[in-house]
């Protein structure tokens, strides 16, 4: 599975490559560079988190579900009662809350992956 | 003319006082109008209400003392209502007693409407802070948990494997956490802080030595007093820090010297990093805006801009030829007592 992981904290980024080492992961630093690597990879599921630079993941996610409205993508916000519901507004299918572990990640992920 | 604000203020006051006077006159002169009012008490009437006027605006200052000044000049027009009939005509007494109670209502009015701008004013300043301590708890709040995620996450893994390079992640973003409470504790203590004096070159020197072992630094400026408390020391601080953390390379040189402005010095702090791209230097110092590869919380410069403007200065950016940053801090010059 294709998964694109959008943070701007590189730890973040590594912990997510770590945790989902059995995929095929891309990053990106922000929604701006988020656009530009979907429209490249075309991945099953996009991890984007909230609060980021340059473009947050609430713009992020509209652009790319007008890009692909087939798109999954799931937030991962430190925010989930008013981040978390600003991104399924805008289009996204589930949020994850920080802190996670891998097994809610996992979970969360699986439960997108088969439809 | 007039080029500052109080000015500007004292000049409508004068024409509303002024505008009073004439709606006043007015409405003596149709109020009665089988008696024609002498000019002679008219005058009369019209300077009175002038000196209020002129008590009004050269003692502005003193809002508590003006209240109790015109409180005293109500009773006493009163008073006099009560007893000048003994001493005086009938009209005279009245037209005393009206021209002290009307100065007074005009003193206290006035005194009302200046303490209302206060506290005006006041709460507008509440407002920005309650605002700024909300936009910093969320800013924590989110580094944090963002920081948590990675250490459970590594510690997770560690579990797993013990590899120590996990430890060293997970050390990192401890000491992340660490970096970010102290901001907080200086962002908590700008709220509500004294300004003083502070010496300049002192100050930046101090700063120096602590980052003496990371930076080449010289500093050339000048024994100058201005306005500030501690927390200039770590605006300045997240200055050099900001251009140790992105200058892109070790041993990056920084320069400081001043430049004298007449009531405000310039501190002029030059680095020979990578420098900040034109397009975002004004961005750089709003809330949460962080860039690059080594952003942090984006929250350094931003408290770097709320400390400055605290003590009536600016900071900004500009281009640094032909390699680095340049960042300028205007500081007010304080009166030394």
């Amino acid at each position: 599975m294709k998964i694109l992981v959008v943070d701007d904290d590189y730890a973040m980024r590594d912990l997510l490559k770590l945790m989902l080492k059995d995929h095929e992961v891309y990053e990106a630093e922000n929604g701006r560079e988020a656009i530009e690597v979907f429209r490249n990879i075309k991945p099953d599921i996009v991890l984007m988190d909230i609060m980021m630079p340059e473009m947050d993941g609430i713009t992020a996610t509209q652009e790319l579900l007008k890009m692909d409205s087939k798109t999954v993508v799931i937030g991962v916000t430190a925010f989930a009662s008013h981040k978390g519901r600003e991104i399924l507004k805008a289009g996204a299918r589930d949020v994850i809350e920080k802190p996670f572990t891998k097994k809610k990640l996992i979970e969360t992920l699986t439960k997108y992956v088969n439809k | 003319m007039l080029t500052n604000k109080s000015d500007k203020k004292r000049l409508i006051d004068a024409f509303l006082i002024l505008s009073f006077v004439l709606v006043f006159l007015t409405i003596r002169s149709v109020s009665d109008p089988r008696e024609t009012i002498p000019i002679g008490r008219v005058l009369t009437e019209s300077a009175l209400l002038s000196f209020a006027l002129s008590v009004y605006v050269i003692s502005r200052r003193y809002s508590r003392i003006l209240i109790t000044f015109g409180f005293g000049l109500l009773a006493l027009g009163i008073f006099t209502h009560i007893i000048s009939e003994y001493f005086f005509t009938a009209d005279e007494s009245v037209m005393i007693s009206e021209i002290m109670m009307l100065t007074s209502g005009f003193i206290l009015l006035y005194s009302f409407m200046k303490l209302y701008r206060e506290m005006r004013d006041l709460n507008g300043k509440l407002e920005t802070m309650v605002t700024f301590l909300k936009i910093l708890n969320s800013s924590l709040r989110h580094d944090i948990l963002n920081s948590l995620t990675v250490i459970l996450g590594y510690l997770e893994f560690y579990r797993e494997n013990k590899d120590e390079f996990l430890l060293e992640k997970i050390e990192e973003k401890l000491r992340y956490i660490e970096k970010s409470l102290q901001n907080f504790k200086t962002a908590e203590s700008l709220v509500g802080g004294e300004n003083s004096q502070i010496n300049l070159r002192e100050l930046v020197e101090d700063v120096a030595q602590d980052f003496a072992g990371e930076a080449k630094i010289s500093v050339r400026v000048e024994d100058v007093y201005v306005v500030g408390n501690s927390l200039l020391k770590s605006a300045i601080w997240n200055i050099f820090q900001n251009s140790i953390r992105h200058g892109g390379k070790s041993g990056i040189k920084i320069e400081v010297r001043s430049e004298d402005l007449g009531s405000h010095v310039d501190l002029i702090i030059t680095d020979n990093g990578v420098g900040i791209p034109k397009s975002i230097r004004e961005k750089v110092f709003e809330e949460g805006f962080s860039f690059g590869s080594t952003a942090g919380s984006g929250m350094g410069l931003f408290i770097v801009k709320k400390t400055v403007e605290m003590f009536d200065g600016k900071v900004f950016i500009d281009s640094n030829e032909p390699e680095g940053t340049k960042f300028i801090i205007r500081l007010k010059k304080a009166v030394v007592s």
